[in-house]
């Protein structure tokens, strides 16, 4: 057990899949010789060697179209899209290539490859640089969406990524890469679909993912103080969700509320309040409640940017005004 | 403002016609409360709740569950056909207490309602979140008068003085009840001091009112001692007792004394 940063675990999950399988090479935009903008594939070019760790031009679509093409002649690529703004510009193929393949060959032809992308906000890169768009990738039949909060689950979910035979969107929460946490000795292997409950409680619910989890964790803890618990679930993962989890809780506490990275039309949260609202109907309680940024880019400013992003103390406030009410 | 122009949170759970003069807001009830009275049993109309501006709980379904169970147990509770023939005539077992409270500061000719809004307080106190209805038999010279004030954990004093004379006379006791169901026995018309009601299947406990009686006083005032007049009214408590969980009739009792005649402040220096 040691300490490990989210960015160095995110060279580590990799690390680990590329010593079990010689199949898995890394792509991207300075991931080589850099060890990655972010430093999060730092140390990979020395041990893998210049023929698994190559450093492409700045061609979003290049990037992704020579991984796919690798994916479909057995390789196991993991590419990396520096900033997820910019899967913007090369939606087509991953939309209509990568996600749509596999399906469109009657499944003759797989596509292991996972993309990871610098995801979020919180740093001040302004409005094309900040972006959470898990929402955007689960809309997509054909891709699964991940999104870690703590070093062990990334270097779990980037193993699990990586052995999944079908496309993965990996979304690494740039505010999250200079976090550390104990992290286990040994190989970890993760399941996609599963979500953890970071916290239990009886009185709500509170889901998130990436850098929301531990706002709704301070949130949750600050909430305590005043005689409410909340149950925290880490979601994880978007593609495939974990329901089970998110049911179970929900029939306990009978309130949900969602703590979202994205404006709340059609975030995330949307299509899951659908599937309680569907499933769980007679054990709510109250009407289902999000927490998300406005519908507007995300602004460039800090203050600007602490105002409209959810804040430990919004969603305590938001919780507890709700459960008065 | 939302971008698709969705109704504002503000506005949730309105009801049309709410504000209006006269219009008495219809209880909205979340789909798990709804849920819990059905598996329980109850109509969730019928249930007090402790909620914001009134909401229902689930809280308070699973103590109003609670308490019908409770009634449900007692062995004077609506079951008499179901029961042993030799317990028919075994009377069931009740607790019983009286107290003398002074009712000067009310209005002895009009003392009724108030003793009922005051039990009725007083047993929401005990059983919250349960429904109360106040079956009243007037004993007369003539015969008696029963008279039935449904929903009565609703209503205040006045609420309390309409319903009786607004109710039609029940000539049979009503054997059914929403929620927990207080008998009241007053017998002031025939200028009896005291009764001890019969406990009655349902109920969750009978009070008897005897007539007020105007007693002699001693009073301080002006810093000397003199001897003044107060009116008193005699109230007699039964209740199903012989349940490990049965109402705790004593405290009930008290708490109807505390509300017609609160205790003085204790002085503090």
């Amino acid at each position: 057990m040691a300490q490990l940063s989210y960015r160095d675990a995110v060279a580590r999950g990799i690390a680990q899949e590329m010593r079990r399988d010689d199949r898995v090479v890394l792509v991207g935009e300075d991931v080589a010789g850099a060890g990655g903008v972010f430093k999060t594939t730092v140390g990979l070019l020395d041990e893998f060697g210049p023929t698994r760790v190559i450093d492409t031009p700045i061609s979003e679509q290049a990037i992704l179209g020579a991984a796919m093409g690798a994916a479909m002649t057995g390789l196991r690529p993991v590419a990396e899209i520096m900033f997820s703004d910019f899967f913007a510009v090369c939606w087509d193929i991953v939309v209509n290539q990568i996600a749509k393949t596999r399906y469109m060959t009657g499944g003759q032809v797989t596509l292991p490859l996972v993309i990871k992308t610098g995801n979020g906000g919180g740093l001040r890169f302004g409005a094309q640089h900040s972006q959470s768009i898990e929402n955007w990738a689960m809309a997509v039949p054909g891709l699964k969406v991940v999104t870690p909060s703590t070093p062990e689950d990334v270097v779990g979910l980037m193993a699990a990524a990586i052995r999944q035979d079908d496309p993965v969107i990996f979304c690494e929460h740039k505010g999250l890469y200079a976090m550390k946490a104990e992290v286990p000795d040994g190989e970890i292997v993760d399941t996609l679909g599963t979500a953890k409950v970071r916290r239990a409680g009886s009185d709500a619910t509170i889901l998130s993912l990436g850098m929301m989890m531990p706002r709704a964790l301070k949130a949750a803890e600050d909430l305590a103080t005043r005689g409410i618990e909340a149950e925290v679930i880490d979601l994880r993962s978007l593609v495939p969700l974990d329901t089970r989890t998110i049911l179970a809780s929900v029939a306990k506490t009978g309130r949900l509320f969602t703590v979202e990275e994205n404006p709340q039309l059609l975030g995330w949260g949307a299509e899951i309040a659908a599937i309680v609202a569907n499933e769980a109907f007679w054990d709510l309680d109250g009407p289902i409640e999000r927490i998300t940024t406005p519908h507007i880019p995300l602004p460039s400013a800090d203050s600007l940017e602490d105002l409209v992003m959810p804040s430990a103390e919004s969603v305590a406030r938001t919780i507890e005004k709700a459960l008065q009410s | 403002m939302s971008p698709i122009g969705a109704v504002s949170s503000s506005r949730r759970g309105t009801v049309p016609g709410a504000g209006e003069p006269g219009h008495r807001p219809r209880q909205i009830h979340s789909p798990r409360v709804r849920r819990m009275a059905a598996d329980r049993g109850i109509a969730p109309d019928t249930l007090v709740g402790t909620g914001h501006r009134g909401r229902v709980t689930p809280t308070d379904v699973t103590t109003a569950g609670e308490v019908a169970a409770r009634v449900a147990r007692s062995p004077s509770a609506g079951q008499r056909e179901s029961l042993d023939p030799a317990a028919r005539h075994t009377p069931a077992a009740t607790g019983s207490a009286s107290v003398t409270v002074d009712v000067t500061r009310q209005v002895a000719a009009d003392l009724l309602p108030v003793v009922l809004a005051a039990a009725v307080s007083a047993l929401r106190h005990t059983a919250v979140g349960t429904a109360i209805d106040v079956e009243v038999t007037r004993h007369l010279a003539s015969g008696v008068e029963r008279r039935r004030v449904s929903d009565a954990h609703d209503l205040g004093v006045d609420g309390v003085r309409k319903a009786l004379s607004r109710h039609e006379i029940e000539t049979e006791r009503s054997e059914h009840s929403n929620g927990a169901r207080l008998s009241v026995h007053d017998v002031a018309a025939l200028g009896l001091h005291t009764v001890a009601p019969v406990h009655s299947p349902g109920d969750v406990a009978a009070l008897g009112v005897g007539a007020p009686v105007e007693r002699p006083r001693v009073v301080r005032a002006d810093g000397g001692w003199g001897v003044g007049v107060s009116t008193t009214v005699t109230l007699t408590l039964v209740w199903p007792g012989d349940v490990d969980d049965a109402l705790d009739g004593p405290r009930l009792l008290a708490l109807i004394r505390d509300r017609l005649a609160p205790p003085p402040r204790k002085e503090t220096t």
